[in-house]
């Protein structure tokens, strides 16, 4: 439904260049993982891909399937974002919340609709939080509140969901739960990419991968041709080794 | 939801019908009186009547207009004047007492400009530093409030202390003793639409407490919707305080009561709170113009109740405030 094309991308911020000459093709139904240190600038292609935040030079392109195309900034409610630290109002109930996605669909001057109610209520039972609709969310706990968020993101309908550090702070189960949600929406055919400090979620749970370092050169492509020791011990600044257990890669930092 | 605001609407309708009859002449002890005196009939009609209709008036628009500024800063303390309005309209009253002659209407006009103008050096430093939004017009507020009550100072300095200074005081403190009929109407001409535009607005208000990050994802990312809905506040308070003086505590108090008993989500509470501010502010209006024969500024009461509502707030609030 959506490609993104990112085209020789560059952006700094003042005395300081985070991305230099980037260029990178995600197709419709992947997940590209960002991934990099702290600083590195995930966040800021993140930004970058919702229109926040114009680069310096070269441009980001969204076509949709039906030969429409356009800029991220004329996208209109269409990316559905995540942000890592988001202030929300803590004394709303979790329907509420996600109603206030629907917000694209809805006019200036009027009010959601059954239609919109609807749409709400589907989202609620598709992640599980039946039992949490009429809970404020100051009350509910870290891990339910990212499939909130992540219901309110859905509740605009969009194409291309942008998500940053969606499992930073969540134990294995939640976070294994949140990356399933993210295949689900990829089988979907929706575009979607994230950003993690922890190279093992990318290898885990991306197809394609953009390795970042405000250094370096930025590494893109597909996630199992990319990531290898050297380069994570290069752009991590850690010595690393990738073992294979039980089938499964596993990466070891000394 | 509908039960508590027209709970509350028949509250409101019944205070307004015992105040009419509360005063120098009570309609309940001097009801012969009255009877026989047409003139003290007119004196109700006139200028009682239309003195309530016009705090009702006033504890509305400013609830709703503090209702709005807490929602748009996220802040549950910021009130109407969190963006320079109040210390504007004030400088520009004193402006009419000191060198105008003191006139209703030149003072009217003078505050009502002024309290615009703050709003527009708002918005002008706010584009021009590049901050986020919201902190933008905070900062920007807090300065064009500091340079207007610079001038006020000045102002009350130079004033005559005989003549001029009381009635600056006085008119900081708020009254609305001085309303007819004429003034209630020229205050509905410019309240009234923009009641209607936040009503119809309430359920879109909600968006601007999400993070900015957020709204922008939804697609109003565009500043003129933030300004549209900041400026409509503003002309809300600046059309009362024009009027009315400044009146304080109503739209910082009431929309919080207003959250905490009809709830979070603006399309269930702003009705509530805009009648629970309009019957407040006729309650300590009632106050000012009974409890001594001289007429008490209407902002002491307001003040003192306020400031009891307010610890019982955060009394109520206090298990969601340590936490």
């Amino acid at each position: 439904m959506t490609k993104i094309e990112i085209k020789n991308l560059n952006f700094s911020y003042p005395g300081r260049e985070i991305l230099q000459d980037l260029s990178f093709e995600a197709g419709t139904g992947s997940i590209t993982a960002l991934i990099g240190v702290n600083g590195s600038g995930k966040t800021t292609l993140l930004l970058l891909l919702l229109g926040l935040i114009q680069p310096d030079s070269g441009e980001i392109i969204i076509r949709s399937n039906d030969g429409e195309s356009f800029k991220p900034e004329q996208s209109a409610g269409k990316i559905g974002y995540l942000p890592q630290i988001e202030r929300f109002p803590s004394d709303f109930s979790v329907k509420d919340y996600i109603l206030l996605g629907r917000l694209p669909f809805i006019g200036f001057f009027s009010s959601p609709t059954v239609r919109d109610l609807n749409v709400a209520d589907l989202l609620i039972s598709k992640l599980q939080l039946d039992e949490l609709s009429s809970c404020r969310l100051g009350e509910i706990s870290g891990g339910e509140l990212q499939r909130v968020r992540i219901a309110r993101a859905l509740a605009q309908n969009p194409d291309l969901i942008l998500l940053d550090e969606p499992t930073t702070h969540l134990d294995i189960s939640h976070k294994k739960g949140i990356y399933q949600l993210l295949s689900e929406l990829r089988d979907e055919g929706r575009t979607i990419f994230y950003s993690t400090h922890d190279p093992m979620d990318a290898l885990k749970h991306s197809d394609n991968c953009i390795m970042l370092n405000d250094k370096l050169p930025a590494i893109t492509g597909k996630t199992q041709n990319i990531i290898d020791a050297k380069r994570l011990s290069a752009y991590f600044h850690v010595e690393t080794e990738i073992l294979e257990v039980n089938k499964q890669k596993v990466i070891l930092y000394k | 939801m509908k039960n508590k605001n027209t709970a509350l609407l028949i509250c409101l309708f019944l205070i307004a019908v015992i105040s009419a009859g509360l005063g120098r002449y009570s309609l309940f002890s001097d009801f012969a009186e009255l009877r026989e005196n047409p003139f003290l009939a007119d004196l109700i009609l006139d200028l009682r009547l239309p003195r309530i209709a016009t705090a009702v008036l006033a504890g509305i628009s400013l609830t709703i207009a503090g209702y709005v500024m807490q929602t748009v800063f996220k802040n549950p303390l910021a009130d109407p004047g969190v963006m320079g309005v109040s210390q504007a309209a004030g400088f520009g009253a004193a402006l009419g007492i000191l060198y105008f002659g003191q006139s209703p209407l030149i003072i009217k006009v003078f505050s009502f400009g002024f309290s615009l103008l703050a709003l527009f050096l708002v918005i002008l430093f706010t584009s021009r530093l590049k901050l986020k939004r919201i902190l933008g017009l905070v900062l920007a507020g807090i300065a064009v409030s500091a340079l207007f009550s610079a001038g006020l100072g000045l102002l009350k300095y130079l004033a005559d202390p005989i003549d001029q200074l009381p009635n600056i005081v006085f008119w900081l403190l708020g009254s609305i003793s001085g309303a007819n009929w004429n003034s209630f109407y020229l205050l509905t001409l410019i309240t009234f639409p923009l009641i209607i535009f936040f009503f119809i607005y309430r359920w879109r208000l909600n968006v601007h407490m999400l993070d900015e990050k957020v709204t922008f994802s939804l697609g109003i990312g565009k500043s003129w919707e933030l300004n549209l809905v900041l400026a409509a506040a503003v002309l809300l308070t600046s059309a009362i305080i024009s009027t009315t003086g400044i009146i304080g505590w109503v739209g910082l108090i009431i929309p919080n009561y207003g959250h905490l008993i009809a709830g979070p989500h603006a399309a269930r509470s702003m009705v509530f709170s805009g009648i629970a501010g309009g019957i407040f502010l006729l309650i300590c209006d009632d106050l000012s113009r009974i409890l001594l024969p001289g007429e008490i500024p209407i902002g002491i009461f307001t003040a003192f109740i306020g400031s009891f509502l307010f610890v019982l707030l955060f009394w109520k609030k206090r298990d969601f405030l340590y936490s």
